[in-house]
């Protein structure tokens, strides 16, 4: 048996609350399990990575021991939704990894309930992880549920219809690329059909087959429906090449490939401009020479790679599926990957933040994942589309211009008293050289920190190395004299080392 | 929209195997191992990580399979044993969640078999709050320090302080116990296993939090005297100085003169520029210190007229409980989410101090609340600098009102997703039907969303 650590994926009905509470409408969740299982994803999982505080349409039965040892947990089930059946068109029961394990029998009350619509959703919760469970649940609605809703009349429209399948409660960044995506869908003379689930109430699902093509925002689930829906699909782009093939994709399907080629033309002299801009500067030329790590979901860890590598020309350092380290022991271990080819930038969530704080690591890390304590509600800061593209571009170059600035030499307050006396005693001992009356007091560096020196200097991105190595050099000689040394030893320049992360 | 009533237990209380990681993710050389199902592990390692320690936590991949697995148990002795060669830990708590407690899982048989385990046993079903979990791996910490003969090293006059508090209480903690001439030894939970072994072998031990039940047993057991309640407000803080140095056998005159300077110092603050008349509190927390925050406030000149807590009623509670009670304050314990809300909406308090989401309701209600435990319990409230502390607080939240209330009523006219509907709030904060001139916008403006679309 294999132990993991920092377990980095939900399971089913977290996948399938991600899918179901941010849609509009009136109908209500229950979560048939105990405290813990609502309290989790509903009040700090959502309130701290999504901004979303406490969502007032998820009840949970909070079962307790002796419903789990005696009672079972339908009465209090029953009880429940027969407060809400007065509230609520439509009531979706989700189980939960323990009403699982003590085989509740929600499902019963699915059939018992009658002419109302109560739905129990099996989420699996035991044996599906999160991703899998949101593409269940996106089938299970398409499938089980529409058939039952009122018919929703169909978008009068001149222009064609397109859906979105994707953005998700705790999906990082969800909110932004929708909005790119939109963007886009609009810009090219097309309308938005139906946007599931964010953007549309659950009755609008039994419109789901109106929609001429479909966008499935993330590889990592949402492929499932589309290709029940049978239409042409289209996934969520990253990257220049990715995104005007996707454009131009999206154009010939819809019959907007003039429409298509004028908005991305369009696009160069606008959103794309500030890219081609710092893609001819000296930025760039640190872009070439630095190197990135990431670690994410699918759709943001082969876009990713492919746009920082093969466009900005970052070296690759290490570039893995998350989910892959969840269903294969082949995947790749992070904290040794870290270890073994440090990155100068890392994309990924709080887990491998960790890693790289508690190894001291040089790396500067940028959230690109879940988990991670953030507020992920801004529309500007896509991954995708084209203002994906120049978005990337800015926080890289920032990044690292923030990397560069804190190589360059800087005078720490705390210590200037302490440095003007040092420079004081320096020119008394010049003097006295001069003088003929004492004779100069150099440090030397041992092999074994100059060989250390070597190693250190390797961790710093290429670009700030000159100043890097002034820096180790002058300080750790200052080190050495401190502590009255002759020789500067490896301990000494890794104390300077440190303080290059600040 | 009035709360469900079917739901009795309180929301606001996080799944209590995260009070549990809260201690032990924080100890230095502990490796916590969680035994359940990815959905827990998942949820936790993110909440340990922002709450407790940016430490990892291990935990095995189980499915419904493996959980029908007859040599399960085997397995995880291998799994364990395994981690425990690679990261050589000190301790390793196993946490059994609710999954594992169901079908089983003996935590106690593997701690028999691998010495460093501690067996800890933490269910959403079964334990009540985060709090109580709290309890039960401090408990087990204790338990294992014991068994390893721990606790043998008695020293007479020493003192230890059980609770998380902010450091400086545990400073003016220490500080007050050697004025009286005793020695401060440790304040536990900390990060140092050191401090527990330290707190073993004193004399008196302050319980400064009215949850930790069990842990009091196993000091009774020990025959170390245990004193409840924390020096907080100046009636309390005279009471707990005279409490203490009766159990930690002080001279009483001494005690006596301690603790009246303390109650002056306290009684200065509280009745001075600071006071709190004409204001009504609601203070709903759920770790028991809501008690004490409580008695504070009303000394302070406060309306208090509601103190909820997730914890159950348990003697510790007692003096701080009956002192709240004859002042006709109603105390509710193993409160539901349902009855905070009542309470904002039944007492219209200036300040509500409570959890998220009932905290989030009182700031659609017009009310300057707060979370509880972000800004509650997270600051000093021992002595006279602590009433300065949380006095100037509540004068702070008083004054950022108007400022909320701008942003509050822009959002006055629109129904916002998952909120309090808008009539209801009107209802709140105008009772009359014909006063409508507490709205930034006009009633005819007034338009739900459901209409607009």
């Amino acid at each position: 048996m294999q132990m993991m650590r920092d377990v980095d994926l939900a399971n089913g009905y977290w996948g399938a609350i991600a899918v179901l509470a941010p849609m509009k409408g009136n109908f209500c969740l229950v979560i048939d399990g105990p405290i813990g299982c609502h309290y989790v994803p509903i009040d700090s999982a959502l309130n701290y990575t999504d901004a979303i505080p406490y969502l007032q349409n998820v009840f949970a039965t909070h079962i307790l021991e002796k419903d789990v040892a005696l009672d079972g947990t339908l009465h209090k089930l029953k009880k429940l939704c027969g407060e809400l059946l007065e509230r609520y068109d439509d009531i979706f029961i989700l189980s939960c990894q323990e009403s699982e394990i003590i085989s509740s029998e929600g499902a019963m009350l699915e059939a018992e309930i009658e002419g109302r619509r109560v739905w129990y959703i099996n989420t699996a919760s035991l044996d599906v992880d999160d991703y899998q469970a949101r593409e269940d649940t996106l089938l299970y609605l398409y499938n089980r549920v529409r058939p039952k809703l009122p018919p929703q009349e169909s978008i009068q429209s001149t222009k064609p219809l397109v859906n979105i399948i994707g953005p998700t409660f705790g999906n990082f960044n969800a909110y932004a690329d929708f909005a790119e995506i939109k963007r886009i869908v609009k810009s090219i003379g097309a309308e938005i059909n139906v946007a599931l689930p964010f953007e549309c109430s659950l009755n609008d699902i039994t419109r789901l087959d109106d929609g001429a093509v479909n966008i499935v925002m993330y590889k990592e689930y949402g492929e499932g429906l589309a290709k029940a829906l049978g239409k042409p699909m289209l996934f969520g782009p990253i990257g220049i090449a990715a995104t005007t093939e996707f454009i131009e994709e999206l154009g010939r399907l819809l019959g907007l490939e003039k429409e298509a080629q004028a908005f991305i033309a369009e696009e160069k002299r606008t959103t794309l401009q500030g890219f081609w801009d710092v893609w001819r500067s000296p930025h760039q030329d640190i872009f070439r020479t630095s190197s990135f790590g990431v670690y994410t979901h699918r759709s943001y860890a082969e876009g990713l790679t492919t746009f920082l590598r093969d466009e900005l020309g970052f070296e690759e350092a290490i570039s893995a599926v998350k989910t892959d380290r969840w269903k294969s022991k082949k995947a790749l271990d992070i904290e040794a990957a870290l270890l073994e080819n440090t990155p100068t930038l890392f994309f990924g969530s709080i887990n491998e933040k960790v890693y790289i704080t508690e190894h001291i690591l040089s790396t500067r890390f940028i959230p690109a994942a879940h988990p991670m304590p953030i507020v992920c509600r801004s529309t500007g800061t896509p991954f995708m589309g084209y203002a994906g593209v120049m978005y990337l571009t800015q926080i890289v170059s920032n990044e690292l211009f923030d990397i560069l600035y804190s190589h360059i030499h800087i005078e720490y307050d705390t210590e200037k008293e302490k440095r003007r006396q040092e420079r004081e005693t320096a020119r008394k001992e010049w003097e006295e050289e001069l003088k003929g009356q004492s004779i100069a007091r150099e440090v030397k560096w041992s092999e074994e920190a100059l060989k250390h020196m070597d190693v250190v200097l390797k961790r710093v991105p290429f670009f700030v190395r000159v100043s890097a190595s002034k820096m180790l050099k002058v300080e750790s000689e200052k080190i050495a004299k401190e502590k009255f040394r002759e020789y500067v030893l490896p301990e000494d320049v890794d104390v300077v080392f440190s303080r290059f992360k600040r | 929209m009035e709360p469900i009533k079917s739901i009795k237990l309180a929301t606001q209380s996080p799944c209590p195997a995260f009070g549990g990681l809260r201690i032990l993710t924080r100890l230095e050389g502990f490796l916590p191992v969680l035994l359940g199902n990815h959905g827990c592990y998942y949820g936790l390692n993110f909440l340990s990580h922002f709450y407790a320690a940016r430490k990892s936590t291990y935990a095995p991949l189980l499915y419904s399979l493996d959980f029908a697995d007859r040599n399960l148990q085997h397995k995880l002795v291998g799994a364990v044993q395994e981690m425990i060669e690679k990261e050589k830990p000190e301790f390793v708590p196993v946490i059994n969640l609710c999954v594992a407690t169901t079908v089983g899982l003996d935590i106690d048989e593997m701690a028999r078999q691998i010495p460093e385990i501690i067996p800890l046993s933490i269910t959403g079903f079964g334990t009540r709050s985060h709090a109580e979990a709290k309890d039960v791996s401090i408990d087990g910490i204790f338990k294992k320090l014991r068994q390893q003969g721990d606790h043998k090293l008695k020293e007479p006059g020493t003192v230890a302080s059980l609770g998380e508090v902010f450091p400086a209480d545990t400073i003016a903690i220490e500080q007050l116990v050697e004025k009286m001439g005793l020695k401060y030894r440790a304040n536990v939970p900390s990060k140092d296993i050191n401090d527990f072994r330290k707190a073993l072998n004193v004399s008196t031990l302050a319980c400064l939090h009215p949850f930790y039940t069990r842990t009091v047993k196993q000091f009774d057991e020990m025959a170390i005297a245990t004193v409840t309640s924390a020096p907080v407000g100046a009636e309390c803080t005279y009471d707990w100085i005279k409490a203490f140095a009766a159990k930690a056998n002080v001279d009483s005159r001494k005690a006596e003169k301690i603790a009246l300077e303390e109650r002056d110092a306290i009684q200065k603050v509280l009745s001075g520029p600071l006071n709190l008349k004409g204001y009504r509190i609601l203070v709903a927390g759920y770790e028991g210190i809501e008690l004490l925050i409580a008695r504070l406030l009303v000394e302070a000149g406060a309306d208090v007229p509601y103190v909820s807590t997730s914890i159950g009623k348990s003697n510790l509670c007692e003096p701080d409980l009956s002192w709240l009670k004859e002042r006709g304050i109603h105390v509710k314990f193993r409160k539901s989410a349902a009855d905070d809300l009542m309470a904002v909406k039944e007492y219209k308090p200036h300040i509500a101090l409570a959890a998220t989401d009932v905290a989030g309701m009182g700031k659609e209600l017009g009310s300057a609340s707060v979370y509880f435990t972000n800004l509650i319990a997270a600051r000093p409230t021992f002595l006279a600098h602590g009433a300065e502390n949380v006095l100037s607080l509540m004068h702070r939240l008083l004054q950022t009102s108007p400022s909320l209330n701008k942003v509050r009523s822009f959002f006055q006219d629109f129904d916002m997703p998952r909120s309090i509907p808008v009539q209801d709030v009107q209802a709140h904060l105008c009772p009359s039907s014909n006063d409508s001139s507490c709205f930034a916008g006009s009633h005819t403006h007034t338009m739900s969303r459901k209409e607009r679309e």
